[in-house]
């Protein structure tokens, strides 16, 4: 890990964990949701540890820092077009957060997680796992829910291959060494006023056990 | 009466009989059959996996029953799977009439290990119960994932 003048530091430390944790979790998610059986009960409480990441992230967008705040990656249709036409230029502008597009496809990939896991707490294996909200559904509903569920889980293999590419492309063509940035916090070339300011990791605690108990509160109604 | 119209009575009875035995079930008849016994099995396997998950106590005397209820139920799903059902609206993918042979082996499994279930109850640890339990919803699951239609 490089620290020399030129790399900043863009992504604080609860940013980059709650990436890489969604991730680890996706994969167990998605492996055990496949084998099923006894496993659904690990599945589940990834399920839990997942919707606590996300609604986390989401307090992270509105009470974090700088690169992480929605305020600061979400921008207009106007701004995502000017970006899209240049994604192909080399020297396309640089954006110290999410670019206009990668913005847009963080709240895609948040809001699917979100509803992948609020169908799965509907859901039912047709054998002896039903999700921790089954009871409050008829049969027919939950059937639904699973159905959604797993073109779900399809969409989201979808979008993180696709998030990979993109990755990649910005890695090799554009020379932005982003997954270095995701697993150090820092990336060359960031203007002063774009460097993000770490707060006390009490803040993020706070509300990763604010989010933590929300999801128990529902899972256990 | 005479002898002749007894026989004629005794013929038209014994059509109607004969007639009975070899009439097919109707599709949607089968379909229901089907499906009941199949709910039958899930009735009984639910309070299983609740008790091999500990979401209730193990009570061996229960789980005993209930092994004993599915080992009874499992071989008579496969009955209701005709051939004349094949386009009769279900939750059948219609890879099981292309591969009849696979799918009832399938249920052969089934009777297998339910049985094996059952007889492992009566006397087994619950480890070795819990063992059979889950090899036995495998062979619901396999099938569910080759056979019946995605929801």
């Amino acid at each position: 890990m490089s620290r020399t003048n030129k790399n900043s530091y863009i992504w604080d430390v609860p940013t980059r964990v709650c990436h890489w944790a969604l991730l680890v979790l996706f994969v167990f998610s998605w492996w055990s949701g496949r084998e099923g059986g006894m496993f659904l009960q690990y599945h589940m409480l990834s399920g839990y540890c997942i919707l606590s990441l996300v609604l986390f992230r989401f307090f992270w967008g509105i009470f974090g820092t700088s690169s992480s705040l929605f305020s600061n990656f979400l921008f207009g249709p106007a701004e995502v077009w000017r970006y899209s036409k240049t994604i192909f230029h080399k020297n396309s502008v640089r954006y110290f957060t999410h670019n206009p597009l990668g913005g847009w496809a963080v709240i895609v990939m948040l809001v699917a997680l979100l509803l992948q896991v609020i169908t799965g707490l509907f859901a039912n294996d047709d054998l002896f796992n039903e999700g921790p909200l089954y009871q409050y559904v008829s049969s027919q509903v939950s059937d639904f829910f699973t159905g959604i569920h797993e073109v779900i889980a399809n969409f989201l293999i979808g979008l993180i291959l696709l998030h990979i590419l993109v990755i990649a492309f910005y890695q090799f063509w554009k020379k932005q060494h982003l997954v270095r940035a995701m697993i150090t916090g820092y990336l060359s070339e960031v203007p002063e006023k774009s460097r993000v300011v770490p707060v006390t990791l009490w803040r993020a605690l706070f509300f990763l056990v604010l989010s933590g108990s929300i999801v128990t509160l529902i899972v256990s109604l | 009466m005479n002898n002749g119209i007894l026989r004629i009575l005794f013929l038209f009875v014994l059509m109607s009989v004969t007639q009975y035995v070899h009439s097919d079930p109707k599709p949607d008849d089968a379909v229901h059959y089907r499906q009941g016994i199949l709910m039958a099995l899930g009735w009984n396997v639910s309070p299983m996996g609740a008790m091999v998950k500990d979401k209730v106590p193990y009570d061996a005397e229960r789980f005993r029953f209930l092994a004993k209820r599915l080992a009874l139920l499992a071989p008579m799903a496969s009955e209701g799977f005709i051939e004349s059902s094949s386009s009769a609206e279900s939750d059948t993918r219609p890879e099981v009439w292309e591969n009849l042979e696979d799918f009832n082996q399938r249920f052969a499994e089934l009777e297998k290990v339910s049985s094996d279930l059952a007889a492992i109850t009566i006397n087994g640890e619950r480890e070795a119960v819990v063992k059979q339990f889950i090899a036995t919803v495998n062979v619901c699951k396999d099938c569910h994932d080759n056979y019946r239609v995605k929801r």
